[in-house]
């Protein structure tokens, strides 16, 4: 067995085109765009009335209220509005599109994106994902969506 | 494959860097011969020999359907994942294609619903919903749009494709929610097989009237024993996975439902470690 150097220091992220992998990036973000033009051409974001039951029942928006309205936004490619609608499902969604053009250029090749994070790095995300649904949630609820 | 480092079991095609620990598993060569992994609790029920030959057939029943023929092997998973969920879990591959797990959840699913949808027919048929209150209401146009012909015809030509999509909803909702509690230890395939799988309880909807909530909960309860099983984790890190985007997401009125669901998948994954 060849002698391992353990502190070789690993990439934190690492994009790999990968064969074989499942193209997540083009079955998510296809479904997103079908959604979105569902929104749009349905109105799906103009109902009269509110979907969410805590807000149904208690006034309180629940983080992902907005979400529907900025998918809407969106599919009126009115950016800015999205983001004042529901800031983290506007930038989850906007994150899909390098995602799906990436999956659907490595399609031609029989390859999907592939994604790696370091535990380390894990960890920070994990982190930096509750602070944000924390903050969007109070952004929400200061903005009374 | 295992990793040379942390002798974690790593999906195939193996990544560059190890799940687990973070190996770089291009610089070490594996082990000359490493710990076999322990055989599948599962065995098939088919009668059947085996041949001494051939090596042992892996994967669960529905992935073994061209040696068992597909009506057993439906009949088979079902049985498994509904009566036996922890042993099928247990040995279900976390690798190895979605393709036949996929099929096997939109067949559940939209058998399922077609029935619900049969039913709720027939209810209706039978005055068990008063359209008359909600004249005059925003929610008049929703329920007479969800309670006509369109609604039916759209549910029998678009439910496997809802199917499907739900499918890969639900398992990124999950694979989300493990990330978040550090569940994860497998890969978005793992956590997939386990949603498609765990779809077999929406046969639940069979049962009248009160179907639809046996059914949502006892989903819930096989995905939570499910993750815990594929991914390698304890009970209660595998509910807190599951729910916790529920939680966030539908707050209010799943809060009761979760409530049960994490009583029961929380019992159910703790008592079968």
């Amino acid at each position: 067995m060849m002698a391992v150097d353990l502190s070789a220091p690993t990439p934190a992220v690492r994009f790999e085109a990968r064969r074989g992998a499942v193209p997540l990036g083009l079955i998510f973000g296809g479904m997103g765009l079908l959604g979105a033009l569902a929104v749009g051409l349905l109105q799906l974001d103009n109902l009269g009335f509110s979907v969410c039951t805590l807000k149904t029942f208690t006034g309180i928006p629940c983080p992902t209220c907005g979400g529907t309205r900025a998918i809407g936004c969106l599919a009126r490619l009115d950016l800015l509005g999205a983001l004042r609608m529901n800031p983290l499902v506007t930038i989850g969604a906007l994150s899909a599109i390098p995602w799906l053009l990436a999956d659907l250029v490595l399609l031609l090749r029989g390859r999907a994106l592939d994604v790696s994070i370091s535990p380390r790095m894990a960890s920070v995300l994990r982190v930096l994902t509750v602070a944000a649904l924390g903050f969007n949630w109070l952004y929400l609820l200061l903005a009374g969506r | 494959m295992i990793c040379p480092y942390c002798r974690t079991s790593l999906p195939e095609p193996s990544p560059r860097y190890c799940t687990s620990c973070g190996g770089d598993l291009q610089v070490a060569t594996p082990p000359a011969d490493p710990t076999p992994l322990p055989a599948p609790a599962w065995t098939p029920s088919s009668s059947e020999p085996e041949s001494g030959a051939s090596r042992p057939d892996r994967g669960t029943p529905w992935e073994q359907r061209g040696r068992l023929g597909l009506a057993t092997a439906l009949i088979e998973t079902t049985k498994g994942v509904l009566l036996t969920p922890t042993r099928f879990f247990d040995a279900m591959p976390t690798t190895g294609g979605i393709g036949a797990a996929l099929a096997y959840g939109v067949l559940l699913e939209y058998v399922a619903t077609v029935v619900a949808l049969l039913y709720q027919l027939v209810w209706f048929r039978l005055g068990g919903v008063d359209l008359e209150q909600f004249r005059g209401t925003p929610f008049e146009g929703a329920m007479l749009f969800a309670t006509g012909p369109w609604m039916v015809a759209i549910q029998l030509v678009l439910g496997p494709v809802f199917a499907l999509m739900g499918m890969f909803v639900r398992a990124g909702i999950c694979h989300l929610g493990l990330l978040l509690v550090g569940g994860a230890k497998q890969g978005f395939e793992a956590t997939l097989r386990v949603v498609c799988y765990s779809a077999a309880g929406t046969l639940m909807l069979l049962i009248p009237l009160c179907g639809q909530y046996a059914a949502g909960l006892y989903v819930l309860v096989l995905m939570i024993i499910g993750v815990s099983r594929a991914h390698g984790i304890g009970g209660g890190r595998a509910t807190a996975g599951v729910l916790l985007p529920l939680v966030l997401v539908f707050c209010l009125c799943c809060a009761a439902g979760a409530g049960i669901a994490l009583l029961a998948g929380f019992s159910a994954a703790s008592l079968h470690r």
